[in-house]
């Protein structure tokens, strides 16, 4: 059989790639913001405002007469920052204790474990409202909360691929090596549980997406003059029943956001487990 | 007239073809063999026959099965064992119930309930099995319930494919009684794949010989081993037949390695307030290896054997006893086993795909020993990775390659360059030969007795294979139950042994 890449196998799944063109566009479209968007969007123009589609405001402008594409560019950047970071402090710090539990067994196991499962026993919502209402409402204070529940998700998955492969012969003749545990994660396990790691992580950027939504929908995650894509739904759920357009345009683009993540992460988990996919041939 | 016909088969995956114009007849309560190693297409074939082949294939050629149109084939015209009892069966059900479904299937409107306990008797297990998970039965048990589910449908034929080969050398010999005594009784066609001629030659009046998909030779059993007209039949059998190495320029030298008295237990997971119940899985190992000795160490499955190698080669510490290794002494009381040790014993593993990183190229995997010599610059280190792999017949350019990029021969000559290139005095060989096809066997032993011979490096030889242990070891330890029941010289343990367990392996052994 020929050698393929693991990305050309994936382009061949037809989710990965119905979800890998949404997110780049999303991606993208934030990336843009940064530098350009149509309209500025901190400047109010009242007699414009509850413009509808139009040539000049492809999307219409919002309660305070602000172009809604400039906003939607503007608040999927915010959203997707939160989530990106949410889910990097979840790695960061989830991972290495996977692997610590996985190395080490025994009582750090043990106490690693019952961290995770104290976290998890507290539904994320309150959490995330707890921390925000201790230390203010502001999309840091999201992004730390959404990350506080990536950890354990991290370290789960890396916990649980990494013992498999302990009992490796590759990993005994680590040992025979002379190569401390710490040596033998890095070398032998990390880069080994990586494609379960980056599938989680796809999936965690979605769902930080929505959490993030959540939160700033609720009014404990962006703050204005700042906009995120909750932040809109919530601006927009007064004038709903005048302006649907207003919640519709921010709530479908989280629904598309959301799908294309989750999507990507499908295609590549059925790509990188080979388990899940191949069905045995003989 | 025979029973199944197969003529000029030939299958393919997409362009590859994997089995080419193969042809057999099995006749009513003819007892036939197919031979080859893995990749031969024998699977395939078998299962061309039962009509189970995967469906992205390619078929060519003709299959006659002397079957009444309308009856369904599986089951109750052909019986199927599968190699692994164990994903054979369905965790979740009784393995009584088990039976009683195939019987349902093809004889309605019998007494399911005797009939079930007439099967359980016809592969000699005791009647209370039947309500039994497959979890609590043995590997041998499962697989003696995977024969009477085949036996239920009373079919003219059954395939065995590997039946034995994820059993020990014990029941292994057991099952393969039970198989020729249930054809014979009930004048049943067996087709059995394996790659062991061995198995082959005890049950099968007749065999084809398989290689890379090709058909190279067919005729009763006893006229091809005893002259075998093609080179490769030639290969196998003597390949099943090692032949004998002895040290011929060097002798063996004082003692290497001292154990005193090795005990390990492992504690049973249970809840924390119950009573700890622990298993002995050493007790009280005393053992020596000699500069320069190969010692082989055999015992059924569960002596005790693997955990013995591990604690030797450092992975594993005993709770008793004391080692003495190369003027280092350590153990439970002496501390940990020092680095100055480490650096002049490795070992090679049995799985020749398990043993390499599969996301490191083998450059990365052959320097990783040299950590344990920090002292040494980058062209001392580079030369011992390319001595180590002159030594077993490889060259440099290979180490740029990752390991799915070699075959299995190939890794485990691999596998023992990376043992070399620390230049150690004793080798941990775990099973080093039993995952490698027959015909590349011969060759990775033949490697290892010229390292001994030209280097002085004494070996452990963990295998269950009898023969393979008398050809290459001077001296062995027979194992049971986490004790060492037996040793000494190969040739005095061998004809004239004492322990039972050592009469009982010899006795399990499939000669050819």
């Amino acid at each position: 059989m020929a050698e393929q890449s693991t990305f050309a196998r994936a382009l061949s799944h037809p989710s990965f790639r119905v979800g890998l063109l949404g997110s780049f566009i999303f991606i993208l479209l934030a990336l843009i913001s940064v530098v350009w968007t149509p309209y500025a969007t901190d400047i109010v123009d009242i007699p414009n405002r509850f413009g509808s589609f139009s040539a000049s405001n492809w999307l219409g402008t919002d309660y305070l007469g602000r172009d809604q594409f400039s906003l939607l560019m503007v608040g999927i950047a915010s959203s997707l920052k939160v989530a990106l970071l949410a889910v990097a402090i979840g790695a960061l710090v989830g991972v290495p204790l996977g692997l610590m539990a996985a190395a080490q067994r025994g009582w750090l196991e043990a106490i690693i474990l019952r961290f995770n499962d104290f976290i998890f026993a507290f539904p994320a919502i309150i959490s995330a409202i707890i921390i925000t209402t201790l230390f203010g409402p502001s999309a840091i204070n999201a992004m730390v909360a959404i990350g506080i529940f990536n950890i354990p998700v991290f370290a789960r998955v890396a916990r649980g691929g990494a013992l498999s492969l302990w009992t490796l012969e590759y990993v005994d003749a680590a040992k025979l090596s002379g190569l401390t545990s710490a040596q033998i994660s890095l070398r032998h396990i990390l880069p080994n549980v990586a494609s379960l790691l980056i599938v989680q992580a796809t999936i965690q950027l979605s769902l930080g997406v929505l959490a993030e939504a959540g939160l700033s929908y609720i009014g404990l995650g962006t703050q204005p003059p700042d906009t995120s894509l909750g932040l809109m739904l919530k601006e927009a759920q007064s004038f709903f029943f005048g302006f649907p357009m207003q919640a519709i345009i921010p709530g479908l683009a989280i629904v598309l956001f959301v799908i294309s993540f989750n999507l990507l992460g499908d295609g590549l988990r059925d790509t990188l487990d080979p388990k899940l996919t191949r069905v045995s041939t003989l | 007239m025979s029973l199944v016909e197969v003529k000029d088969l030939s299958i393919s995956f997409g362009d590859h073809a994997v089995v080419h114009a193969i042809s057999l007849s099995i006749d009513p309560g003819q007892r036939v063999g197919v031979v080859g190693e893995s990749g031969s297409g024998k699977s395939l074939t078998a299962l061309s026959i039962i009509d189970l082949l995967p469906e992205s294939d390619k078929t060519k050629g003709d299959i006659v099965r002397n079957v009444p149109t309308g009856e369904s084939l599986r089951g109750k015209h052909i019986g199927m064992v599968f190699q692994e009892p164990m994903t054979a069966l369905n965790p979740l059900m009784k393995v009584g119930d088990q039976i009683r479904e195939a019987l349902e299937l093809h004889l309605p409107g019998i007494d399911f309930v005797a009939r079930v306990a007439e099967l359980i008797e016809e592969v000699e297990l005791p009647p209370s099995v039947a309500n039994r998970y497959p979890h609590e039965l043995s590997g041998g048990q499962r697989q003696r319930i995977g024969l009477a589910i085949a036996l239920a449908g009373e079919p003219e034929l059954l395939i065995a494919d590997e039946p034995t080969s994820a059993l020990d050398m014990i029941t292994q010999a057991q099952i393969i009684a039970l198989i020729k005594r249930v054809c014979k009784a009930h004048n049943m066609a067996l087709l059995f794949i394996s790659h062991d001629l061995g198995a082959v030659a005890a049950l099968c009046d007749f065999v084809h010989v398989l290689e890379r998909g090709k058909q190279v030779e067919s005729g009763t059993t006893s006229s091809v081993l005893k002259s075998p007209q093609q080179a490769y039949t030639k290969r196998l059998i003597a390949a099943a037949k090692p032949t004998r190495r002895r040290l011929t320029t060097r002798t063996i030298g004082p003692p290497l390695l001292e154990l005193d008295g090795i005990s390990k237990r492992f504690k049973l997971p249970g809840p924390i307030w119950a009573k700890k119940s622990y298993v002995q899985a050493l007790s009280d190992i005393s053992l020596t290896i000699r500069e320069a000795e190969c010692v082989g160490l055999v015992g059924p499955s569960g002596c005790g054997k693997t955990t013995l190698s591990r604690i030797i080669a450092g992975l594993q510490t005993a709770q008793r006893g004391t080692i003495q290794f190369d003027g280092h002494a350590y153990g439970r009381k002496l501390g940990e086993m020092p680095r100055a040790a480490r650096r002049e014993l490795s070992m090679v593993f049995q799985d020749p795909f398990g043993s390499f990183d599969p996301r490191l190229n083998m450059a990365q995997s052959l320097y990783e020993p040299l950590n344990l010599m920090p002292e040494l610059d980058h062209a001392e280190r580079r030369e011992r990775v390319h001595m180590a792999l002159e030594r077993v017949g490889l060259t440099p350019e290979m180490l740029k390659r990752h390991p799915h990029a070699f075959s299995g021969g190939q890794r485990q000559r691999l596998a023992i360059a990376r043992a070399l290139v620390l230049r150690p005095k004793l080798v941990v060989l775990d099973e080093p030969v039993s995952a490698l096809d027959v015909s590349i066997r011969g060759d990775v032993l033949e490697l290892l007795a010229d390292l001994r011979e030209n280097f002085g490096i004494a070996y452990l030889f963990v295998s269950h294979d009898l023969d393979v242990v008398r050809a290459v070891a001077d001296r062995v330890l027979v194992m049971d139950k986490g004790k060492i029941v037996e040793q000494g010289d190969v040739d005095t343990v061998f004809d004239a042994p004492q322990a039972e367990i050592t009469q009982r392996l010899l006795d399990a052994r499939l000669g050819v």
